[in-house]
């Protein structure tokens, strides 16, 4: 029969070919058509050894164990609950170790800046006096928290888990799309990732020096513990989850069953007398330290959204009573704000008194009369975002949208132009990835995790997200995106 | 003046409730030239009462109830010297102060119809204005109770023609505040020398930034500046940032709200 035919002939085929087309982009494993990078040669040479029916018989045992382990996602915006496999792709992306370096005092001293920056805004406000940065954009951000004003937060540390979405542009230049300050997620697939390569590609794991992640959730313990309230060192952490029909409830469970401590929803935790307890079976325990995946509104009912059935009453008053900690902090949304995200190399000249290591995309603030109008002009080449959107939700992508797509965020510009910012499309590099028996060029990005306390540490690599639908360059877990495993090597 | 505060609120629920949570903002203010010289709170059930102050000065209290409960009650007692009128000690606003008192906020939004009656009252200066304003809603708007509730916003008021204190207070505000006039909110009491003391004992008005010369306080109920019969507790940018009390608790039943508050000269 024809398929059976086609099937046998394609299984037997090299996953590696000559169809591989690099197209105008900056592909991450090949400098040009057929000559691999240095770093990715080891790798290279063992794809090629590997047929499509080999290849596809241990992405298929990969595929079959992220299911056993329940690592799935909500997709928000289609039908309710519906939960799919994180996509995951064997093919892994290699990044030398002087590349990550950059990466690293990059990010680290990205982080600090901000850090600085949410200390500042929520005490003198010496940029927003020196004008540094506009007065408006600040206080009139979303999450701009006014209840914060004043409070002191251990050390200082406001983001304690940053997560920040890094692209290359077509010449390989790293660049910062996005901070994520609030409840990044995400690295439980980077954790997962890792096992599932490992299992897979146990040879390889031989040959390469790649550095280890594996230690991540207790690098997490140690920077929540680092934070506890007068410095105690067996401080009781918790993780504070929505609950289970949450799109991160895995990596909740996941992350807290890594770090050995509780998992606990609002109704788990009471406050009593400024203080937070846990209900166990043994009566109240005090709680410390609480890692929330619950978002500022949601937190307490008596200080935020009194609708919300999540929070836990009374834990801003404990909070600002230097009783508990929260990372990260309340407030840290001011400083992921996409308008304000525009001014982060300057607060690192301005808090630092260093050159940024990494870049910004260039951006346009609507709220700008002269960014305006070129924003105005210009919709079918920009990308268009939200500023308090995340997760790829409220955007543009105008050189992919239709004519009333366009129309409708012309009229949201005009009416709300605080809300809005553009950035030029930028030609994300691409690396290969299995698809359909072979190897094709699809967009990545890479989100590192930067975690603070006592100090400023990141585990080599971060997620490598894939935009999977052809010529996409939304890599969002929410948008059709999946992972890939990223190998940082030693020197 | 020396004025004495007796405020009594009695939460009643017709089943049993747990877990509940309340804030208040009862203590009258050390700012503006008034001066608290006692405050006493008691609750009931009792509990630990807690303390902090706001960025503004407001002190707030709170306290929570963990055991079962019917009826929860928070009386506060006080004493307060006011100064004849409002003595302004700032002359300059911060930057935060500068963008929460001129921009729209939960009760105060900007709209089109407050924006037109405001500006029929614009006068030279800044001064006149404000006067004119208080004059306008004054005039404007009839004092009627039960015609508005406590989330009624500016523009439905303006919309209705009536309400009480804080819709006066409310409309005044976003009028300041369309004409480039920063504006706040001032939760307090009023002695009313008319009356008994019991009526309508519990205020609200508003502050308005005159530049070079800084706050004034007036009162749009009474088309009148703030007098020594006025006791501050509390300043926001709209009612939702100072209620005196505020509360959650965990259980279905139905809350009653009882108030009862008494201001005398001593």
């Amino acid at each position: 029969m024809m398929t059976t035919e086609a099937m046998n002939r394609s299984s037997t085929q090299p996953i590696v070919n000559g169809d591989y087309d690099i197209g105008a982009f900056f592909d991450e494993m090949f400098e040009s058509p057929g000559v691999p990078r240095p770093h990715y040669k080891i790798l290279l040479d063992h794809l090629t050894t590997l047929n499509a029916g080999t290849f596809e018989e241990r992405r298929r045992a990969a595929d079959i164990s992220f299911l056993y382990q329940g690592i799935t996602f909500t997709v928000y915006g289609q039908q309710e609950g519906i939960e799919r496999i994180f996509p995951f792709d064997l093919i892994p992306r290699v990044i030398p170790h002087a590349e990550w370096d950059i990466l690293e005092r990059g990010l680290s001293q990205r982080v600090t800046a901000l850090n600085h920056f949410l200390h500042d805004v929520y005490h003198e406000q010496r940029i927003i006096a020196e004008k540094r940065i506009p007065a408006r954009l600040v206080f009139g951000a979303k999450n701009f928290r006014r209840e914060m004003i004043d409070i002191d937060v251990p050390r200082s540390v406001y983001a304690h888990i940053t997560g920040t979405d890094l692209i290359r542009d077509e010449h390989g230049n790293y660049l910062v799309l996005e901070d994520n300050l609030r409840s990044p997620s995400g690295v439980s697939y980077m954790l997962e990732n890792r096992q599932a390569m490992k299992r897979t590609f146990a040879r390889l794991f031989e040959n390469y020096g790649i550095m280890p992640i594996e230690h991540y959730p207790q690098e997490l313990l140690s920077t929540l513990r680092s934070v506890a309230p007068h410095g105690d060192p067996d401080a009781t952490v918790v993780l504070l989850t929505p609950g289970v029909y949450n799109s991160a409830y895995f990596e909740h469970s996941f992350l807290a069953r890594q770090m050995g401590i509780e998992i606990v929803e609002g109704r788990d935790l009471v406050t009593h007398d400024n203080h937070i307890y846990m209900r166990t079976t043994r009566g109240l325990k005090q709680v410390d330290v609480i890692y929330r995946r619950v978002d500022d509104d949601f937190l307490d009912p008596l200080a935020y959204r009194q609708d919300s059935l999540i929070g836990v009453p009374g834990l801003i008053n404990a909070y600002r009573a230097g009783n508990v900690t929260l990372a990260n902090a309340i407030g840290t949304g001011v400083a992921d704000d996409k308008a304000i995200y525009a001014y982060v190399p300057d607060m690192i000249h301005y808090y630092l008194g260093e050159e940024p290591i990494l870049q910004n995309v260039p951006t346009f603030l609507a709220e700008n009369d002269l960014d305006r109008s070129y924003i105005l002009a210009n919709l079918d080449k920009l990308v268009v975002k939200s500023v308090n959107e995340s997760g790829g939700y409220g955007m543009l992508v105008g050189p992919h949208a239709t004519t009333e797509e366009c129309e409708r965020f012309r009229e949201k510009i005009q009416a709300y132009p605080r809300d809005f910012i553009a950035q030029p499309t930028i030609s994300l590099s691409r690396h290969p990835t299995y698809l359909n028996g072979e190897l094709s060029g699809c967009h990545i990005d890479l989100r590192p995790y930067v975690l603070a306390g006592e100090t400023v540490k990141l585990v080599p690599g971060g997620l490598t997200r894939v935009a999977l639908r052809r010529g996409s360059l939304v890599v969002n877990s929410s948008q059709g995106g999946g992972s890939k495993d990223t190998w940082v090597l030693y020197d | 003046m020396r004025l004495r505060i007796d405020h009594r609120t009695t939460l009643s629920y017709d089943q049993q409730i747990s877990e509940a949570y309340t804030e208040m903002r009862l203590k009258p203010m050390d700012a503006g030239g008034q001066r608290c010289l006692s405050f006493n709170l008691v609750t009931e059930p009792r509990g630990e009462i807690m303390q902090y102050l706001e960025r503004r000065r407001n002190d707030v209290r709170h306290f929570d109830v963990l055991a079962p409960h019917t009826r929860l009650m928070v009386h506060s007692t006080s004493e307060v010297l006011t100064p004849i009128k409002l003595i302004d000690e700032e002359h300059e606003l911060s930057p935060l102060d500068q963008f929460d008192f001129l921009m729209p906020s939960t009760y105060t939004p900007e709209d089109a119809k407050t924006r037109r009656f405001a500006t029929t009252f614009v006068q030279d200066d800044a001064r006149d204005t404000v006067f004119a304003l208080m004059h306008a809603v004054y005039t404007h708007l009839k004092y009627v109770p039960g015609a508005t509730d406590v989330r009624t916003k500016a523009d439905d008021v303006l919309t209705l023609g009536q309400g009480v204190c804080q819709d006066f207070a409310h409309v005044m505000i976003a009028s300041c505040r369309c004409q480039g006039i920063p504006a706040r909110y001032v939760s307090g009491y009023l002695n009313d020398p008319a009356s008994d003391g019991r009526n309508g004992a519990s205020h609200a008005w508003m502050d308005a930034f005159i530049p070079g010369s800084g706050w004034i306080s007036l009162d749009p109920t009474h088309n009148c500046e703030q007098t020594e019969n006025y006791v501050r507790l509390a300043v926001g940018r709209d009612y939702s940032d100072v209620p005196p009390t505020r509360g959650v608790f965990k259980g279905k039943a139905k809350e009653t709200l009882d108030v009862q508050v008494s201001v005398h000269p001593l």
